[in-house]
């Protein structure tokens, strides 16, 4: 019996080596294909391109090579072998930059989110055919359930993804990508004042650090409950604050300018008001530009908090001079059918900005540029600029109208997606078609 | 020196008459006539007018003047309204509101026919002022899909100063909710479809019988004069197609028991007011009977056979829905977002001039008042709408909401609200 199972395991074992050596293999020539492919000059030309970082250029090219952009120049004949993306009449700008993005891209949220990433998700795939290239993910939910230090809901959970289908080796740009706190409204003072305890003994053992490290003798030990407030302080990436009042943006104001952190405002519903005081301290918003949603009070107030209506908000705070970045009314992928409220239609979220006064270019500048600065990517992300990362998309039409879809999308100069053999929009014909 | 301050307080007061000389007035007692000097006039029905006017009188609309003469002027009466570079566009029509007032659903029993809508409406709410400020000038405010027939609707204008001046109809509309929602009271009869389409069949029934023995009463067919039965006085308008019944039914299976019962067997005058999930499917049997369907407020479809996304009004369309309109279902989407679902629908693949008739002239068409609104016509009402441009685009927004002729959203006199 024993024999005759060693028989019959010798050619199992066998076929598996010759398999594993045929994928080797495969993979291999899959590699060089990609090395080859990395190497060869690819341009986009004929198209209007809105690099941004500076004026639009009609009839404009860019190329790229490594996944580095190289030119975006007007009337620029592709250079000899390049692969040519035919453009003309179509637009050109820069992948899309979603912020306090939710449940894309990831396929768990416990541990390190960096860990959990699923290149493979249809949420993903959704976002990507919508013009997101790069993402800041946080676990959801981002509200509560993050009880680190008793009512101070905080983490730093969170990472920076470009949306490269299928391709997880270039998925992670930064992580953590910031620190965040979601403080209960109730006992707003008492959370803050533990807040600011908590920076005190932050700044104190940041303080000793430096003294130990002067000495060169051991640094003295972090606890774990300090780590998150002693990252703050160290201001190696930005934090997030949730504001639900104006009181509260005091306070985030002057603990900011105090402890030396950049903040940054998520929603910070009547903000507006003070948008002069923001943009002063530097200090970006997160703002949506339309809502309120499922509103039943019909003896309620006409807005829910101050009097200006929500699409007149992003421009607000930009014509005080706020770096603005615009939120989708979701902050994540929904497939529940209701249309237009997700993240699937950010580019639609930055028209509703122009609706309440923003110009095209600042509106798009807060799906692209902005939330990359805000982000600190901007050195590699944001924008159609030599030297960045060839993050492009190809569109049917302006980048903010409702009407474009997009119809290639290039990462690190690499094609992710491509209307015409994807699935998503097959059945939606596009305007032109119609 | 008491003599110089009467001067000064006399001059002052002048000057404040002047400047507060009206415009119009809030109660319509002055102006009424206007001349509204476009700019683009989408007219829906007959086309668009570049450059001419439109004169409104008496809250109707007087008529359009193609092409004005270079140094024409408004006639004697009129006031001018300057929209040129703007897009004059009539006042959009919603099917599925909830936002007139509150308390939508009375979940005690399954079937509502007594219940209705009418008394609930708070005039001039912030949701309605909202809905001003997104060109939607009608709305069919309909009870809630919590019982499987929340009662009668109520067709009104979203301004006005009270009731009567909003009321275009009572009642509007039946509700029927046939599926889904109801099932939430859970636990007793109408849990499952079965017990639900039951509850509906009897209660048409028994509306059926009553509005039969009347008819015979009224047409000296018989000698028994039949009972009043206030629990069942609307059923008599429903069954002589005097109004609709809107239905929240949605998917395949549910919309196929609309056409059976509520059209087939009841013969009843039906608008399909959901229509979403794999309901397109049905859109030629839909179509053979001639059944509007207002989508929404889902407008697409995830399909997982095919790994993509379904336009839900396109496909409706494609299917034999030539006049297939869109729905807010507000406040599930806010109001003011009504031709917002329009652009999504055109996003997804509907054609942009059959998107906004969905939303204008077949919406009114649905509700039997299209020889009153749906479109810029002479004799209409005058529920008018100024845009920055083309109302389908999200970048553009209301400048101007007119409602019978009367202003009811200025966006030079107040902040835009939307």
């Amino acid at each position: 019996m024993t024999s005759r199972m060693r028989d019959h395991r010798m050619p199992a074992l066998l076929l598996s080596l010759v398999l594993s050596a045929f994928f080797c293999a495969s993979l291999g020539a899959e590699e060089a294909r990609e090395k080859e492919k990395k190497s060869v000059v690819q341009a986009v030309v004929g198209a209007t391109v809105l690099p941004v970082s500076g004026p639009m250029v009609r009839r404009g090219t860019v190329t790229w090579k490594d996944g580095k952009i190289l030119e975006v120049a007007a009337e620029l004949a592709a250079p000899e072998g390049a692969r040519v993306h035919d453009a003309k009449g179509l637009y050109v700008c820069p992948g899309f930059v979603a912020v306090v993005a939710m449940g894309v891209g990831i396929e768990t949220s416990s541990g390190n989110i960096g860990n959990g990433l699923d290149p493979w998700d249809r949420e993903l795939t959704i976002a990507l055919a919508n013009g997101i290239t790069t993402m800041q993910v946080l676990p959801a939910p981002f509200f509560g359930g993050f009880g680190q230090d008793g009512p101070l809901y905080g983490g730093s959970n969170s990472a920076v993804i470009k949306l490269t289908k299928g391709n997880l080796g270039e998925m992670l740009v930064k992580e953590p990508a910031l620190n965040y706190f979601s403080l209960p409204t109730r006992q707003l003072e008492l959370n803050y004042f533990l807040l600011r305890e908590r920076f005190k003994q932050a700044k104190a053992y940041l303080a000793k650090r430096a003294e130990a490290r002067e000495k060169k003798a051991t640094p003295p030990k972090l606890s774990s409950s300090l780590k998150l407030y002693v990252a703050v302080l160290e201001n190696t990436r930005p934090t997030i604050f949730s504001p639900v009042n104006n009181h509260e943006v005091k306070i985030v104001l002057s603990l900011s300018r105090e402890y030396g952190f950049d903040a940054v405002l998520n929603e910070p519903k009547d903000a507006w008001m003070m948008a002069a005081d923001l943009a002063a301290a530097n200090v970006p918003v997160l703002v949506k530009s339309r809502g309120p949603d499922f509103d039943f009070n019909t003896t309620g107030p006409l807005f829910e908090k101050g009097q200006m209506a929500p699409v007149r908000r992003p421009a607000a705070f930009s014509r005080a001079g706020c770096q603005v970045s615009i939120l989708p009314y979701r902050r994540g992928i929904s497939l529940s059918g209701l249309a237009g409220r997700d993240l699937a239609t950010l580019h639609v979220d930055a028209a509703f900005a122009v609706r309440g006064g923003m110009s095209n270019e600042d509106a798009l500048k807060a799906i692209t540029l902005n939330p990359a600065r805000t982000l600190r990517v901007d050195d590699r992300l944001g924008s159609l600029e030599k030297g960045k990362d060839a993050d492009l998309l190809i569109l049917s039409g302006h980048p903010l109208d409702y009407r474009s879809f997009v119809l290639k999308a290039f990462i690190n100069g690499k094609l992710y997606y491509d209307r015409e053999k994807s699935r998503i929009y097959r059945e939606i014909p596009l305007t032109g078609d119609k | 020196m008491q003599m110089n301050r009467s001067w000064k307080a006399a001059i002052l007061l002048l000057a404040v008459s002047f400047l507060a000389r009206p415009i119009y007035c809030e109660d319509g007692a002055a102006a009424q006539r206007w001349a509204i000097r476009g700019g683009k006039i989408v007219t829906v029905t007959k086309g668009a007018v570049e450059g001419g006017v439109l004169l409104v009188s008496d809250g109707r609309i007087e008529k359009i003047i193609a092409a004005p003469a270079s140094d024409w002027k408004p006639p004697k009466g009129y006031q001018l309204i300057d929209a040129s570079g703007r897009w004059i566009v009539p006042g959009f029509v919603e099917l599925h509101s909830h936002i007139a007032g509150g308390d939508l659903n009375d979940m005690v029993y399954s079937v509502n026919p007594g219940f209705r809508t009418l008394d609930n409406i708070m005039p001039r709410n912030a949701l309605l002022k909202r809905a001003l400020a997104g060109g939607v000038t009608t709305a069919l405010f309909i009870p809630g899909s919590g019982t499987n027939m929340g009662g009668f609707g109520t067709l009104i204008k979203t301004a006005g100063k009270d009731l009567s001046e909003m009321l275009i109809r009572f009642p509007g509309a039946l509700k029927i909710a046939q599926g889904g929602n109801p099932e939430r009271r859970g636990g007793d009869l109408g849990y499952s479809r079965v017990g639900m389409n039951w509850l509906i069949r009897n209660a048409l029934k028994e509306g059926q019988l009553y509005t039969k023995a009347w008819d015979a009463w009224e047409a000296d067919k018989t000698k028994k004069k039949p009972v009043k039965n206030p629990r069942l006085e609307m059923f008599r308008g429903l069954f002589h197609k005097e109004y609709p019944v809107v239905v929240h039914t949605q998917g395949y299976h549910l919309i196929l028991s609309t056409l059976r019962i509520l059209h087939d067997e009841m013969g009843l005058w039906v608008v399909i007011d959901h229509g979403t999930f794999d309901g397109f499917e049905l859109a030629p049997e839909v179509a053979k009977r001639g059944i509007q369907v207002m989508n929404g407020p889902r407008e697409f479809r995830w399909d997982n056979r095919r790994g993509g996304f379904r336009g839900l009004a396109y496909e409706w369309y494609r299917g034999g829905i030539k006049t297939v309109g869109v729905n807010t279902d507000a406040p599930v989407v806010p109001a003011e977002e009504l031709v917002y679902q329009a652009a999504m629908a055109v996003r997804l693949g509907l054609k942009e001039d059959v998107a906004l008739a969905g939303i204008t002239i077949h919406a009114a068409r649905a509700l039997g008042m299209e020889k009153r609104i749906g479109s810029l016509e002479a004799g209409k009402d005058a529920d008018i709408v100024i845009w920055t441009g083309d109302p389908l685009d999200p970048r553009q927004s209301v400048v101007l909401t007119m409602v019978n002729g009367k202003i009811a959203y200025d966006t030079s006199k107040e902040p835009q609200r939307f």
